[in-house]
């Protein structure tokens, strides 16, 4: 059988494609390296799901080797070594199951932040061959397939809707959102309602969020999280015009010597190799493996592997990124009735800064692009937070009656506030995709090499809004106040290495995500970004890919 | 700036590459049986002697003694080191580490000692896994067999663990709901890693 679509990959870059194309009566086949939970399958348990790892691929299977600088040289390591995971959710839906569904639209400077901004030396920087005008409708869309809940409110870079509202209202919040609130508006700082891709109310077959505090790393229970399997397979197998094939791990694509996919070749569950053939073959295996299976499916025709022979293919990556930090409540000093309000564990906190998206250069006092800051609850994990109260200050390990006092005082009255920093992370050429030479998988194929290199001007923004962030938090009331910037690269929020442009020499895509040297091949995942906006990925991920799909509807 | 994570825990640029080789190492270092100890980690039962499991016991008190809440004993810390040691999906060099340090620890208490360590006082017995403490080794497999304390604590009961929820009660901690089921517990969960044909309906889920 030839298959009109083959989509490799089921996670946020491959939903809306399934969906669209499946709605549009044309046969639809995903071919998924991981198993497919069922939404019964998501207890929450922090053995499956934080402890053993269960819903990502295996260190010791499927090793990736990771390249850093470390005193003017660069190192690198597998992860089968270090015990660095940089894999991601590993499952039909892919890691858009265990996202926290923190959703925010990119804004229109970070579609020409070059022509806006200028150069800077050393990054890569381009302005994207479509506009935020041109997404807009996709947002929108999304808005109503995925489910966002929420309330828009006006500020300085509030982006142009074409809707008042998000068609969901927002979620229950904590107690601890007001006194944000109070703290920027002392300061002099907007700070906005954090819209969420979770259901506010019952939608369908999906149920409301259940507010039972557990969200990222884990499957939710109700389906109110808008995950690509239950927001976009979902309605698509229920068209009869999709299949999935779970445990089915692409490793290459075949051309027809003509510059078109003819076949993916396949691993099925036994090892043992198969193939698809399609008119239409769409990639959104994440950036990492999606440039990964473009480099290993080298031939005759393209001998660096498919789509890269000008060499694009695994460069520029990048990912949303800058620092972290929080401070701590003490619920003894606070009023019994106020502490347990607190202490709640379902609600959310849902609030975000985005007063300095854009900042003042410390150095030149030019304005520079900023980014965003995310307040959040420490993760409800008690194994997690257990664990870090292993050591010391002074770094000695605590035991004992001092381990278990600890413990007690840390889980009973106290609760960590935190914030997430979000700032450009520069395309450049210390950041990229390759393969590794000696590193193989179960398979016996290469793994991915990646060199995680950062752009120093990363770091001085993140500097910034660290600061502000810790600000918040000191006015707040808060005590042992801490943040840090960081510059090791978060694997969920990875973006690039197969950017998008007009320009074949330095982009792999064109504008429609289509590769410049292959007819009939689409990249949806969020490989196609220039640069990572200074907000999670996951909403223009998702919103490109339903603007492609209208573009393969309209070719097939 | 690769050895600051995000979590603000400091890693030293050796320990980032070296982390599997220490696994190995620590244990080739301080036992010529290593191999046996390594390739029984390999295979799905490893089962502890006697005398292990009471030095297993002792160390598991010594890190979460009684008073104040539940101790290793209430929580079943030693069934779930033994869990964990049987289970064949379980990083077999991590396995050997625990194994290495529970024997090496051994050694140290026969020289010292020369009996079982149930004869002991606590007061001793504390004493001695202090001195442990005090070694570099010592410190590191420790830090291992605290986390199989707090899983012991803080996992679901499901896992033959924290009975009743004590360890929950006792931090006031809310699970996550819905808690696992006989359905979608490890190991049985990984069975969807062998399911393998064409999903065309929401009915065959």
């Amino acid at each position: 059988m030839k298959w009109d679509v083959c989509v490799i990959g089921s996670g946020a870059g491959a939903g809306p494609v399934i969906y669209a194309l499946s709605k549009a009566g044309y046969s639809v086949l995903v071919l998924e390296k991981g198993p497919w939970y069922r939404t019964a399958d998501f207890a929450k348990d922090e053995l499956v799901a934080v402890r053993r790892s269960v819903y990502t691929s295996s260190l010791i299977e499927e090793p990736q080797v990771l390249e850093w600088e470390e005193d003017g040289r660069w190192t690198s390591a597998s992860t089968f070594d270090t015990g660095d995971d940089f894999w991601n959710g590993n499952c039909v839906g892919g890691s858009s199951n265990f996202m926290s569904g923190y959703f925010l639209r990119f804004k229109p400077i970070d579609f020409r932040l070059l022509s806006t901004y200028g150069e800077i030396a050393g990054a890569n920087i381009v302005d994207w061959p479509i506009s935020y005008e041109d997404l807009e409708p996709y947002y929108t869309r999304i808005e109503h397939l995925v489910g966002i809940s929420g309330r828009v409110v006006s500020h300085r870079y509030a982006e142009p809707r074409s809707t008042p509202q998000y068609p969901y209202p927002p979620l229950r919040e904590n107690i601890v959102s007001g006194y944000i609130d109070k703290a920027c508006a002392e300061l002099g700082y907007e700070v906005i309602p954090t819209p969420r891709a979770i259901l506010s109310k019952k939608v369908g077959e999906r149920d409301s969020c259940y507010y039972s505090g557990y969200c990222g790393s884990y499957g939710c229970n109700s389906d109110a999280k808008g995950s690509s399997r239950v927001a976009f397979i979902h309605p698509a197998l229920a068209t009869g015009h999709c299949a999935v094939l779970p445990n089915a791990k692409v490793y290459a694509l075949e051309t027809d010597g003509r510059h078109r996919v003819k076949r993916a070749w396949y691993y099925d569950v036994h090892g043992a190799k198969q193939y698809v053939e399609a008119r239409v073959f769409v990639v959104a295996a994440q950036a990492v493996e999606t440039c990964r299976l473009l480099l290993m499916s080298r031939n005759d025709e393209f001998p660096n592997g498919l789509a890269n022979n000008n060499g694009q293919v695994g460069k520029n990556l990048i990912f949303s990124a800058g620092g972290t930090g929080g401070a701590l409540f003490y619920l003894d000093e606070w009023p019994d009735e106020i502490a347990q309000q607190i202490r709640q564990p379902g609600y959310f906190i849902n609030r975000t800064v985005q007063h300095f998206y854009e900042i003042e250069d410390p150095e030149t006092g030019k304005r520079i692009k900023g980014g965003s800051i995310d307040f959040l609850f420490e993760h409800n994990n008690a194994t997690t937070r257990a664990i870090h109260r292993k050591w010391t200050d002074e770094g000695s390990l605590r035991t004992g009656r001092a381990f278990k006092e600890d413990l007690k005082a840390y889980f009973t009255n106290r609760r960590q506030l935190k914030f997430e920093v979000f700032v450009d992370w520069l395309p450049h050429d210390n950041c990229f995709v390759g393969l590794s030479e000696t590193v193989r998988d179960k398979w016996g194929d290469p793994v991915a090499k990646i060199r995680i290199g950062h752009h120093p001007h990363d770091v001085e923004v993140a500097e910034v809004l660290v600061e502000r962030a810790k600000e918040i938090l000191r006015q707040m009331g808060l005590r042992e106040v801490y943040g840090s910037v960081s510059t090791f690269p978060p694997s969920n929020l990875q973006a690039g290495g197969c950017r998008f442009g007009s320009d074949p020499k330095t982009s792999v895509l064109d504008p429609s995500c289509r590769a410049h040297e292959v007819d009939n091949l689409y990249v949806t995942d969020g490989s196609f970004l220039p640069n990572a906006g200074s907000v999670p990925l996951t909403w223009t991920i998702y919103a490109n890919a339903l603007r492609v799909a209208e573009i393969i509807k309209k070719r097939l | 700036m690769r050895g600051l994570r995000a979590t603000g825990e400091k890693v030293s640029l050796w320990w980032t590459i070296n982390r599997r080789r220490f696994l190995r190492l620590s244990v080739l270092a301080g036992m010529a049986s290593w191999l046996g100890v390594w390739t029984s980690c390999k295979r799905e039962r490893s089962v502890l002697s006697e005398r292990e499991i009471a030095l297993a016991r002792s160390c598991f008190l010594y890190l979460f003694p009684p008073g104040d809440g539940p101790s290793a004993e209430d929580i079943r810390c030693v069934e779930h080191f033994q869990n964990i040691l049987g289970d064949p999906r379980y990083d077999p060099d991590i396995k050997a580490h625990y194994l290495h340090g529970l024997r090496r620890a051994d050694e140290q208490f026969r020289a010292m000692h020369g009996q079982s360590i149930d004869a002991l006082s606590v007061e001793v017995a504390e004493k001695f896994w202090n001195r442990i403490k005090e070694q570099s080794w010592g410190e590191r497999w420790l830090s291992s067999m605290l986390n199989v304390v707090i899983e012991a604590l803080l996992l679901d009961e499901i896992y033959g663990v924290n009975p009743d929820g004590v360890g929950w009660s006792w931090l006031g901690h809310l699970p996550g709901q819905p808690r696992p089921n006989v359905h979608n517990r490890y190991p049985r969960i990984l069975e969807r890693k062998q399911e393998h044909h064409f999903i065309q309906s929401l009915d065959q889920l």
